[in-house]
């Protein structure tokens, strides 16, 4: 039997981010098939309520870090790790897709010679063995990967699974002792994003734009969409490139993957590598003049035509389902 | 400065892919091939550092024979040297990664450059891993580098805001999209890269720890059905946002 599945969380601005949710929901179907319990780790900051918050989502301990620092930042995780693994022996470790959560999986998986796969879709463990799907090229083809050796550190996009509640009460609490990390840069500034739009790759809904919006200012109408759906703004490379849109909102190969539940794509024609973005969505909306747009090709839902009449006239009918027009 | 720069040889974005008939790899018979994009980013970075702090820009991959077409797209860009880690089949993160560290230590290095990811595989792992083998530290999606008084300072998008880091070299970093515009090699550049002599070492790969069982393509939507033309559209398209993504 292997004993345990253990989960990194991650924290931003006091909360446990929704990915750490969606992993213990995945640790959770993983744990059963291997009748192994969930371990989740927390950290840097230590938080008081972990142990209910975390239990709820399936965690049987919470591991926490004495004397660690206040930071959010996971990446600084790395040496503190060692120890834990060493003396829980997990099957796997499975670590947020985010942006510290990648570069705490490189480092963990060099410094214990463990195998690290990321951005997987799909994790199962049967007969021994621990077997992900992941996207290759793009997204052009999946891939069926069997993961030798333990732990195997395996990176999740968020929202790559859903967040379900479920485990049988409150996670007992396991104290390490926390290891500064030998190499970490030193964070000279961090400027918060303006508040009130979800995160591109944590977001349910997302209203992106194409060349078609023609200018920077022109994105108001977009905002103005995304704000009565509670949506984030994307972008094509093409608007990003133009200058309209910072690349941080930049969606496609050479941007951000992003999986939420509806994608509405305004003025994008819809190319490979801006398919390689968004083909995992649940969704796909379409606006666009051209009917001959290769999103008209791929799109769940298409609707040709001028976004500038189409995306405010949207705005206004859900305005008024939701009683606020 | 020493600098570094790893680099991949991967498949041209707009390539169709093919799975190969055992369904363990694709098809790689004419398939176009290109200098990873994010590493073109970390290739010309390398290159404005030297411009403006002096030294060499040495270039590194890990690929098959026909990989050797990426150090010299690099060297054509301006690039003084490179090496050529010859492999046969395609290799999981942490194999490749010590291969390269192995010759990094050896060459030695102020800053290892490489890009945020390859396309084919997608990782994103290779810069940390590096770094953890070097003993450095690491900074990865780098979109603004600049280097004051023997640190760098790097900024960076993360969730929710952006970084600004200091980290005393030697480092390793991995350029996002934004950090630069990376220039075309020049004639001249070619002309010299042609007749670049570039030395390969053979790799010596102990067993995998990733196999592929098998390789599928995506489910295929199911086409796109037009909800019909200009704002006649949008009531319908309102009720399939309430009724069947229940998402108003």
């Amino acid at each position: 039997m292997a004993g345990s599945v253990c989960v990194v969380t991650e924290q931003f601005d006091g909360s446990f981010r929704r990915v750490s949710y969606e992993l213990l929901t995945a640790a959770r179907r993983l744990a059963e098939a291997a009748s192994a319990e969930v371990i989740a780790i927390v950290g840097p900051k230590t938080v008081a309520e972990a142990g209910a918050t975390l239990g709820a989502y399936g965690a049987n301990k919470v591991v926490q870090f004495a004397g660690a620092p206040e930071s959010e930042d996971l990446s600084q995780l790395c040496e503190s790790l060692v120890p834990v693994l060493q003396e829980l022996q997990p099957m796997c470790v499975l670590v947020p897709g985010t942006v510290h959560g990648q570069e705490l999986a490189g480092r963990l998986a060099a410094r214990v010679g463990a195998a690290a796969v990321s951005a997987v879709l799909d994790v199962s463990y049967a007969d021994g063995a621990l077997t992900v799907l992941r996207p290759l090229y793009g997204g052009k083809v999946l891939a069926t990967v069997a993961v030798r050796g333990t732990p195997a550190i395996v990176t999740v996009r968020p929202n790559t699974f859903g967040a379900v509640a479920g485990g049988s009460g409150p996670a007992e609490g396991v104290t390490f002792a926390w290891v500064p990390p030998a190499r970490a840069p030193e964070r000279l500034h961090f400027r918060k994003s303006a508040a009130g739009r979800p995160e591109l790759t944590e977001a349910d809904i997302i209203v992106s734009g194409g060349r078609g919006v023609g200018s920077a200012e022109n994105f108001r109408v977009l905002e103005e969409l995304a704000d009565v759906l509670g949506a984030a703004v994307g972008a094509s490379r093409a608007a990003v490139d133009a200058g309209w849109r910072p690349q941080a909102d930049q969606v496609g190969q050479t941007g951000k993957v992003v999986s939420p539940k509806l994608y509405i794509a305004c003025g994008i024609s819809g190319s490979v590598q801006h398919w390689a973005g968004i083909s995992s969505a649940k969704c796909i909306v379409g606006i666009n003049k051209d009917p001959q747009a290769p999103i008209f090709s791929r799109a769940d839902y298409g609707i040709v035509g001028d976004l500038f009449e189409i995306v405010p006239e949207l705005t206004r009918q859900v305005k008024a389902l939701k009683g606020q027009g | 400065m020493n600098l570094v720069v790893a680099v991949k040889q991967v498949p041209d974005t707009e390539a169709a892919i093919r799975i190969a008939p055992d369904r363990k790899d694709i098809d790689r018979s004419a398939l176009p091939m290109i200098l990873n994009p994010y590493d073109e980013f970390a290739v010309e970075e390398a290159l404005r550092l030297r411009e403006a702090h002096g030294g060499s820009v040495w270039v590194v991959t890990v690929g098959p024979p026909a990989a050797v077409d990426v150090l010299r797209t690099a060297i054509a860009m301006g690039a003084d040297d490179a090496l050529h880690i010859v492999t046969e089949h395609s290799l999981d993160a942490l194999t490749t990664a010590a291969l390269l560290a192995q010759q990094i230590k050896t060459h030695g290095f102020d800053l290892v450059l490489t890009g945020r990811e390859a396309i084919d595989d997608g990782y994103g792992l290779i810069a940390p891993m590096l770094a953890e083998m070097l003993e450095v530290p690491v900074v990865t999606l780098v979109s603004s580098l600049k280097l004051e008084d023997g640190s760098l300072i790097a900024e960076r998008d993360v969730e929710g805001g952006r970084e600004t880091l200091r980290c005393a070299l030697p480092a390793v970093v991995s350029a996002q999209k934004g950090l630069n515009e990376p220039r075309y090699p020049s004639l001249k550049g070619k002309m010299m890269a042609k007749k670049k002599e570039i030395p390969t070492v053979s790799a010596d790969v102990s067993e995998a720890k990733l196999e592929v069982l098998h390789l599928g393509y995506p489910p295929i939507r199911s086409g796109t059905k037009i909800l019909g033309e200009g704002i006649q559209a949008v009531p319908e398209l309102v009720r399939i946002l309430r009724d069947e993504l229940k998402v108003i």
